[in-house]
């Protein structure tokens, strides 16, 4: 099995080794909570975008 | 601990975990909080060092899980490590995590005889595991 990313998809990677790709809306919702849950950091939109890659 | 074996594990793997603590937070509520929402509650949360590094002050915490605890983390044997040595006035010039994690367990080992909740909170395989923490001139003042 292989993992295409779909156009316009970001990635973003974690200091921690979490990743998370997937559409700008989708990708910022789970970087968000991700920070929340585990580094009880509280990062914007802008904040995650500035981390993401394309995938 | 597993068999015997104290490991390192958390919620970023088999890694020191990094948490974010604002300037109104309450470190030790924060630690135990995200522990306690990530892994199940720990049996014990305590603050053994801090330095600065990362552009921030760091505080370090172990935390101990029940051995039966969040078993699907993925954990590495903890071995020994040489303490970072600072100078008589001065920190140390650089310092690895498994020397943090040393430090913390040699914390604990002092603890686990000192102060009343950590010995009843550890258990008997706790401290047996610590009592190699404790340095060896002083390991028969222990008993």
């Amino acid at each position: 099995m292989s993992i295409v990313p779909e156009p316009g998809e970001l990635l973003v990677k974690c200091e921690c080794g979490f990743e998370a790709r997937g559409k700008e809306t989708e990708l910022v919702s789970v970087v968000q909570k991700h920070g929340r849950a585990v580094h009880n950091m509280d990062a914007t939109p802008e904040q995650v975008l500035a981390m993401a890659r394309p995938a | 601990m597993r068999s015997g074996t104290p490991e390192l594990a958390g919620p970023c793997g088999p890694d020191p975990w990094y948490i974010e603590v604002s300037a109104n937070d309450d470190p030790v509520e924060v630690v135990t909080r995200l522990s306690g929402n990530l892994m199940g509650a720990p049996l014990l949360v305590h603050s053994t060092s801090w330095r600065r590094a990362r552009g921030s002050v760091i505080l370090s915490f172990v935390v101990v899980n029940r051995d039966e605890q969040a078993p699907e983390l993925t954990g590495i044997p903890i071995d020994r490590a040489q303490l970072a040595r600072g100078g008589a006035t001065t920190a140390p010039s650089s310092i690895g995590y498994a020397q943090v994690l040393e430090h913390g367990l040699r914390h604990l080992a002092w603890l686990v005889v000192d102060d009343d909740v950590v010995r009843t909170t550890l258990s008997d395989e706790w401290k047996k595991l610590l009592s190699e923490y404790v340095p060896e001139p002083f390991r028969h003042l222990q008993t």
